[in-house]
């Protein structure tokens, strides 16, 4: 074999190697466990999970609890645990994330239940937290009119958020399905307690 | 004003003769598109910046919320402007400076117009919330087979060129070959496992690591190391310094860029040995970029001295390896779990990241545009003013850039690890850092105007000049594509 | 540096002829020791299951226990840190090490891992109970009325004696189990009885122990 070859073979086994060692065991003996088992999840927090990565939540957010080694994740109430991959097994979206400019959101859905607190928080965070950097996420949200009364998950909004006379705002099927998802995180599984800050 | 470059040196024709006029072409539909990509790309960012400076910034329109556009602002510059100038690299070491023909002309255009047309796609799809991630697959799926097809249709024929006209002692090729070669592997493997319904759980996130890292290093540092060692002769006199040495680096980058990428992963859900591994790696390649360093420097330090033009080249190329050193040592030092607590999650992981982006592969990138364009329109630059405001406002840009994140990353650390400190107020002693942080921004937008201006200048200039372009001196062409350790 | 090196450089005339540098060696020598060292220390034995480690350099838990002390309200004698209480330690064990198996909520998965709630194994003799553990369990084995047959590793080379006793004192303690705390000074001599045994272990091997752990105290 001539040398520019051995090179060319050298650099694809090189790369063969991490593939294998970062990629295809942990696909194995990580990865979902059997058919039987459950599969991807699906329905309306699937969509919701697509609008989370579409947006970028990740590049605030992350969603991973580390050990109390490692972090203080667990001491400011974000889990019980440190994450495991059991509770990734079947997901398809893994955003373990980059950066922590807000709070890690692993197990959201465990300190916020409330479905009206999230649609708040999107549709404009400052009214939450004043002077947030999150940003507002109204595009997800419908303004429809008002016939007769609002609909039950209309937002009531004031000030200059408050949509003209005659129409009223209402989360959009992307807030919906977002929402959803939200609310499904929750990775401290059943039988053990999650600390609500 | 337009011969001050060349003034000092010993004018030398430049006609790279038919087979260089043949590149003009594929060259300019590869870095005309890359300077627009880069002109882009960083007005996204910029966008960015001034989204965390006030997030109400432009509004909430979804095409330009902030979690759209930083991603954007990253994709666009790595696939628009890093592959394409790595690319030309790769060209120019196989035509060796443009004295051998290029068979695969055709095919190059082909290839530069399929990937623009893919990118342009793509990226309109990220803004317009098409992407599947945060990772650097995330184009949009509709793209990827239109960049995939463009990609092969150029490298294919560069990588059978270079094992074709191969060197034995040439470090240079080997890296090209390297860039040339990994992303494709990379990219493909990973697109298609990433749409691939079976593959599920934390594999997906160790997936993205591995290709993340590996298109960093292996791929476009590849390119930019390659660069490194093709521009040494032209610059110093003589190739780097030690090149066993070398090839001994050549072979860890090649094998540790592809295991390091887990060590973004500490306190992950992945098992001990795949972060420690991850971890070791970075450790290793920082020992390979030394050891690339330290033949830099011993050269430099025997070539340069009677240097006395201010040469774009060379600066550039001088502050790419600065910034190269410097992010290895951050890139090794940071992950270290010891302290882990205090760095992972904050902007400092950015700061490292954009240091190595910005500045050491753009700053390589535009050494070899100086080097290469004038050969290539057989002009020299017709404004050194130009030049040096362009590498000044990016060096200042860069430094403070980072600077910036360091320092604000320590602070929100420190915050973050305290569990008292609500989430809030952590931010906000980030946030002078961050805002502040538009103002380098800016001044790197500044810098890649300049450069865009100057380049437009040069190609006008060339342009209408072209007949007697043959016969118009520029510096020194000492460029011999491929053989340089 | 050899001379074939040297001889190499020289071909290549503009090659400045130089050793190369002496910090360079020295650094590049100590990172890559490092490293290994690193991955060596820390490796977890390569085990899938093995998620945390220790010490300086795998990062130490914070030092909340003065800083909660030096905040509290003045009055009485400032309260001496309590020695972390084995039960939190055994928790966080657990749940780095074994909950990928047995589940984070001590349930096991049907037909693959036994449940650890409600296990007789658990609740029985702590000295079996620290031998399976050590050494790990193999062959068909009967929990809480189903039963199992797969392959548990040893955790002996991966957890010290007293975070086994963490683990099970945690174990024997939560889920509704009752079993009475395990201290490290047992953990410790049964890892030295069985010092030698080196695959998992059979239910009927263990069961041996049990006999002889209740003789010797009887003596
Ligand atoms: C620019 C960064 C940024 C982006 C992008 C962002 N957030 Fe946030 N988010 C924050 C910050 C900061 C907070 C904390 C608010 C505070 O305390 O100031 C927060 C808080 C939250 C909370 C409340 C968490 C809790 O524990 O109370 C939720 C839920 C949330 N964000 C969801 C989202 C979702 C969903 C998206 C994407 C659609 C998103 N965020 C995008 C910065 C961001
Ligand atoms: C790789 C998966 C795995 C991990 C991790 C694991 N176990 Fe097990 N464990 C098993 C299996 C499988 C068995 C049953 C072995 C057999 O069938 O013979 C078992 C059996 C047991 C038993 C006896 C049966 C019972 O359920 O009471 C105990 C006790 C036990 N494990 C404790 C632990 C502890 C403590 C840890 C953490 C230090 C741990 N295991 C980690 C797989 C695991």
């Amino acid at each position: 074999m001539t040398e520019p070859k051995r090179v060319l073979l050298g650099i694809l086994l090189a790369t063969g190697v991490g593939w294998l060692l970062l990629v295809w065991m942990p696909l194995r003996k990580l990865g979902p466990a059997s058919a039987a088992d459950g599969g991807a999840p699906f329905g309306r927090a699937v969509i919701g999970g697509k609008v989370y990565a579409a947006n970028g939540c990740a590049s605030c957010h992350t969603q991973v609890v580390r050990p109390p080694n490692l972090g203080s994740d667990i001491a400011r109430g974000w889990g019980a645990r440190r994450t495991l991959p059991t509770e990734y097994r079947e997901e398809h979206l893994v955003p373990l994330g980059v950066l922590r400019l807000g709070p890690d959101l692993a197990n959201v859905g465990e300190r916020r239940t409330e479905p009206y607190w999230y649609y708040r928080l999107l549709y404009d965070p400052r009214t939450i937290y004043p002077g947030t950097l999150m940003p507002s996420y109204r595009y997800l949200f419908a303004r429809v009119p008002l016939l007769g009364t609002p609909l039950p998950d209309s937002l009531s909004l004031s000030g200059r958020d408050a949509p003209p006379l005659g129409f009223q705002v209402v989360p959009g099927p992307k807030a919906r399905g977002l929402v959803a998802y939200l609310l499904s995180l929750k990775r401290v599984p059943p039988g053990e307690t999650g600390k609500t800050p | 004003m337009a011969k001050t470059l060349a003034s000092e040196e010993a004018p030398e024709k430049a006609s790279p003769g038919e087979a260089g006029r043949s590149l003009r072409a594929p060259f300019l539909w590869l870095l005309g598109p890359a300077a627009v990509w880069l002109w882009v790309a960083t007005i996204l960012a910029l966008l960015g910046s001034l989204k965390l400076v006030d997030p109400r910034f432009l509004g909430a329109w979804g095409w330009l919320t902030f979690g759209r556009i930083s991603p954007a602002a990253f994709l666009s510059f790595v696939y628009g402007f890093s592959i394409p100038v790595g690319l030309s690299a790769a060209l120019w070491a196989v035509t060796k400076g443009g004295r051998l023909p290029l068979l695969g002309r055709r095919w190059c255009l082909a290839s530069s117009f399929l990937w623009n047309v893919g990118l342009w796609g793509g990226i309109t799809g990220v803004l317009a919330g098409e992407s599947r991630s945060l990772s650097w697959l995330g184009l949009p799926t509709f793209s990827l087979p239109s960049l995939g097809l463009a990609y092969l249709l150029s490298a294919v024929w560069l990588v059978a060129a270079l094992v074709g006209r191969w060197e034995e002692t040439s470090l240079a090729s080997r890296f090209l070959l390297l860039g040339l070669v990994w992303i494709p592997w990379g990219g493909g493997v990973a697109a298609l496992m990433l749409h691939d319904p079976a593959v599920r759980g934390v594999a997906v996130a160790s997936l993205e690591w591995w290709f993340n890292d590996g298109l960093l290093y292996a791929g476009l540092g590849a390119f930019a190391l390659g660069i490194v060692y093709l521009l040494a002769p032209v610059l110093l006199g003589c190739p780097l310094a030690f090149p066993r040495l070398g090839r001994l680096a050549f072979w860890s980058w090649a094998l540790f860029a592809n295991l390091a990428g887990t060590a973004h992963l500490v306190g992950g859900p992945f098992p001990l040995w795949m972060v420690s591994l991850g971890v070791s790696s970075r450790f290793l390649l920082w020992v390979a970029a030394a050891a690339v360093g330290v033949g830099f420097w011993v050269a430099a330090r025997g070539g340069l001295a009677e240097k006395k033009v201010w040469d774009p080249t060379w600066h550039f190329l001088r502050f790419g390896m600065i910034s190269f050193l410097t992010a290895a040592g951050l890139g090794a030092l940071l992950i270290l779990p010891a302290w882990s607590r205090y760095v992972h999650y904050t902007v400092l992981e950015e700061a490292q990241l954009i240091l190595f982006l910005y500045g050491f592969l753009s700053m390589t990138f535009f050494s070899l545009l100086y080097a290469l364009l004038p050969q290539v329109l057989g002009r020299p630059w017709p404004s050194p003013t130009l030049a040096k405001a362009h590498f000044r406002l990016s060096s200042y840009g860069i430094s403070f850039l980072v600077g910036l994140l360091v320092v604000g990353g320590f602070f929100q650390g420190v915050g973050l690890d305290d569990p008292e400190l609500p989430i809030h107020e952590v931010i906000v002693s980030l946030l002078p850092f961050l805002r502040s942080a538009a103002a380098p921004a800016m001044a790197l937008l500044a810098a890649h105007a300049v450069f865009g201006l100057h380049l437009l200048w040069l190609v006008v200039e060339s342009g209408s000049n072209r007949r007697v372009a043959d016969e118009v001196a520029v510096p020194g062409t000492g460029m011999e594509g491929v053989r340089t350790s | 540096m050899t001379r074939e090196d040297q001889r190499e450089e020289r071909k290549q005339e503009s090659a400045p002829e130089e050793r190369i540098p002496c910090p360079f060696l020295m650094f590049a020598t100590v990172i890559v020791l490092f490293a290994g060292a690193f991955f060596l220390r820390y490796s977890g034995g390569l085990r899938w299951d093995v998620y945390d480690a220790s010490g300086y350099l795998a990062g130490l838990p914070r030092p909340a226990a003065p800083l909660a002390g030096s905040t509290a309200p003045g009055g009485g004698p400032t309260q001496k840190p309590a020695a972390a209480n084995p039960i939190e330690v055994g928790q966080d064990v657990y749940q780095a090490n074994c909950a990928a198996c047995h589940q984070p909520s001590g349930q096991g998965m049907s037909g693959q891992f036994p449940p650890v709630a409600g296990s007789d194994w658990v609740n029985g003799d702590p000295r079996m109970l620290a031998a399976i553990v050590l050494g790990g369990l193999q062959g068909p084995v009967q929990v809480a009325g189903a039963e199992y047959n797969g392959m548990m590793p040893a955790w002996k080379t991966v957890l010290s004696d007293a975070k086994i006793a963490a683990v099970l004192t945690f174990l024997r303690q939560s889920w509704g189990n009752h079993g009475s705390a395990v201290e490290e000074g047992q953990v410790k001599a049964v890892r030295a009885e069985t010092a030698d045994h080196g695959a998992p272990w059979k239910v009927e091997e263990v069961e041996t122990l049990a006999g002889k752990g209740a003789g010797k105290e009887a003596k």
